[in-house]
Order: structure tokens, then sequence, then C-alpha cells
């Protein structure tokens, strides 16, 4: 599979958030967005997940163009700066109640994913009790535990212990070596450096540069 | 289970809301239980069943309308179709806490129906007395007013918020328009309740059933008319 983003303008309240963006994600690679606060990564993220649509441009997924022939891609997972969930439910019913949307997994992939990430599937609390860290992971875990064709992850490791941090890429690693297209961005350049195969800089809402990681 | 604890706690807030709405608004010796009913309805609708339908509406939508359920959906008219069916859903459960919460309340008044008296409440405002309460038909009325502002105020705010993004501004606007519109007399929206009035001069089926069966097939259509293009 394959992502084409198309001379991708977005403009908010006047401001140009993407400027220009051309881009082209193929499948079984990691991409690290790399590039300052306010640079237009997470926009970036948003458009090619169909969250945003452009002013000018276009998205495309595989032979689909987002907003035209669909309105999200029909097999993603997303983490997203703040992670989204309920605060009154369980890491285990958050998780449930999103995987029931689309009804592709069930109660064993949702346990194993909670697992992998280094959470307990049994633990009662509910997510308002959750530190920074888990709550990181509970988004990670929703993120991949349908073993989407598309995974973004902004920030993954952000608050992460070690522990976790190892748990995360190799993740990140397993979506990336069954075929999926995985973006992460991450201010840490060392991190990313291991992470991603190729790196993305993005500095204004525009790619200035697309190179392998070294 | 969850939603049956979320239920029951709407339900107890509601009690509290409808107590104080009844203590200030009633002059106790005149009230009796069904004065507690016409409280929530009438004038008050806009300060009092408006702001709790578009805070529930609110509270739906920060937890439904994340990220991780957008992109888990087919497309733009089933994230529609949701609201849609979260607004009906949630108009008929408000509904009955509502009446619900009132009847709890009325109990507390000893004095369940009072209008034939000249020393009650109804005599006060309309000057004059009523022999015979239809019970079946005040329920009926209640229930049906009290959905179709549910109703119509949530579909308002989520009209307003899927046009331009701002759901804090759809709730502004909902709460004043009903506000100055009900302060004005617009006659559905002011007869159309359980009010004192509606005794002494009943109101067209226009009002009371059609125009606001109109609204609202007018508003669902707003929705599907525009296929919001930001999530943000």
């Amino acid at each position: 599979m394959e992502i084409i983003v198309n001379d991708y303008t977005k403009t908010i309240k006047g401001a140009t958030v993407l400027d220009h963006v051309n881009l082209k994600l193929h499948s079984g690679v990691c991409y690290g967005f790399k590039g300052k606060n306010g640079s237009g990564k997470t926009m970036l993220m948003r458009a090619i997940s169909g969250l945003i649509n452009p002013s000018s441009g276009y998205v495309k997924i595989g032979d689909k163009q987002l907003g035209k022939d669909l309105s999200f891609p029909e097999s993603i997972g997303i983490l997203l700066e703040n992670p989204a969930f309920l605060d009154n439910y369980t890491g285990y019913a958050n998780l449930k109640l999103l995987a029931d949307i689309q009804g592709k997994i069930k109660e064993k992939e949702i346990k194993e994913a909670l697992s992998a990430v280094g959470l307990d599937p049994e633990d009662k609390r509910k997510y308002k009790k959750y530190s920074l860290g888990m709550k990181q992971k509970l988004g990670i875990a929703a993120a991949v535990m349908e073993k989407p064709e598309i995974v973004i992850l902004d920030e993954p490791i952000n608050a992460i212990d070690e522990e976790g941090v190892v748990l995360v890429k190799k993740i990140i690693f397993e979506a990336k070596n069954r075929g999926a297209i995985v973006i992460v961005a991450c201010h840490d350049k060392e991190e990313l450096m291991e992470l991603a195969d190729e790196i993305v800089e993005i500095s204004a809402g525009k790619i200035v540069e697309k190179k392998e990681a070294v | 289970m969850k939603k049956l604890k979320t239920i029951i706690k709407i339900y107890f807030l509601l009690c509290i809301l409808v107590f104080f709405q009844s203590f200030f608004g009633l002059k106790k010796k005149y009230a009796c239980g069904i004065d507690v009913f016409v409280r929530t309805q009438g004038l008050a609708v806009w300060y009092f069943i408006v702001p709790i339908s578009v805070i529930i509406g609110f509270v739906f939508l920060k937890n439904e309308m994340n990220y991780n359920m957008i992109v888990r959906k087919k497309n733009i008219k089933e994230i529609w179709l949701d609201i849609l069916l979260n607004i009906f859903h949630s108009g008929y459960i408000i509904t009955f806490l509502l009446f619900l919460s009132c009847e709890t309340i009325a109990v507390l008044y000893g004095n369940f129906y009072k209008w034939d008296e000249t020393t009650s409440l109804f005599y006060m405002l309309t000057r004059g007395t009523l022999n015979y309460l239809n019970l079946k038909f005040f329920i009926f009325m209640y229930l049906v007013s009290t959905f179709f502002y549910v109703v119509i105020s949530q579909l308002l705010v989520q009209v307003i918020w899927w046009w331009t993004g701002n759901y804090v501004m759809g709730m502004l606007v909902t709460i004043g328009l009903f506000a100055v519109l009900i302060r004005n007399g617009l006659p559905w929206l002011m007869r159309s309740g359980v009010y004192y009035d509606i005794w002494t001069a009943p109101i067209s089926n226009f009002y009371q059933f059609i125009f606001p069966i109109l609204l609202i097939v007018v508003l669902i259509g707003l929705g599907y008319l525009k296929r919001k293009r930001d999530f943000l």
C-alpha cells in the first residue's frame, strides 16, 4: 500500500498550517516526522488520518482519495498529542468500546495489546486514575490493537519509563515488519533515528528535508 | 451497569434542581404537586431544560467525538447519524428522568392537585379555577413538550458545532435564542409546555406537534447538508 500526499495545503483561520506538502509513504517503512513545536507534524498526521480536509491538494490511500472516495482510511490506528479516552472506564473497557465500532477484534486481541504495552488487562482502575505514562501506553495499545495498515504515533514515548520505551519500540518494529506504514513523531533525535527508516523534516508547514535515517 | 449508575446520578441531580426550582418559585401555601411540573416548563424552559440538555450534549461530544472514535467510523454521515441517535436517546431518557424527579418532589408537597381552589397558584395567575384536571392529558403534554425541548435544543447546538466547529458558541446561541424567543412569547415555545395558560387558552396542533417536528426535520437535514471538514 502507498499513501500519497499531493500538493496539500491547509489553512485554518487565515494561517497556513500545511503548505504545499508532497510526500509518498510505503508499506513496511517507519517514517520519523521531525520538527519544532507548531511546525505542522501533528497537522500532517491529522491530514493523513482524514481528520482534516485540505484547502487544496489531496491525500490518497492506495487508489482512494480521502474526502472524496472515503472519509477516513479503512485501516488506521492513531495516537495524537493527548490520548482520548473515557475517564470513568477501565483501560480494557475503553479499548473494548473502540474495538466494538468495527468489530474486527475480540477480547483476546484487546488483552494482548494491553499486555504488549505493559498494562495489566485485569486492572480495575479507571482511566482517570492512570498515570501519564499509563495513559500514553493505553493510547498506543488503542492504535495498534487492530493491527492496522497505517499506524500514526505522535510522541509515543512521552512520559513513558525506560521499560515501557523498550516495549513501544518493539511494537513499532512489529507493526513495520508486518507491512504497516508507520509514522512516528518524536522530539528526541536519537530515539527517532533508532525508530525510523526515513526522516521527514517539517518546518513552518513545509517539508524541508526527507532522508534516510542513519 | 455504568449507564445505570449515570442515569441514577442524573436523576438525583435533577431532583435537587427541581427541588430548588420549585422551592424558590412557588409560594408554598398555594402550591400543589402539579405546580412542580409547571415550574420546569413555560418561561423556565430556557434556564432549566435547555441548559440541562446542552450540557449533557456537551459531555456526549467530549466523550464520543474523540479522534479514536471518529477514525473508526465508516464515513462522515455515520458520525452525524450517531449524533442524531444519541440526541433522541437522551431526549427520552432526560424527559423520563425529569418527569420522575418532578413526581418525586411533587410528593413532598402533600397536596397533589389544588387548581380548583381560589387559593391556588393557578387562580393567582389566571384568575380562574379548574374544576377538572385531565391527568392523562397533563402527563402526555408534559412528556411531549419536554422531549421536543430536549431534542430541539441539542440538535441546534450540534448543528452549530457541525457547521462551525465551535460547541461553546452553539451552547450560548441556543440558550440565548430560547431565552429571547420564550420571553417574547413565540407561540410554540411559549405555549407548548404545561403552562398555566394552556388550560384557559388551548393551542393548535400545529404549534404543539407539527411545528416542532418540522423544526427537527430541518435541523437534521442541515447536518446532512454539510459535510463536516475538520475534526480538530
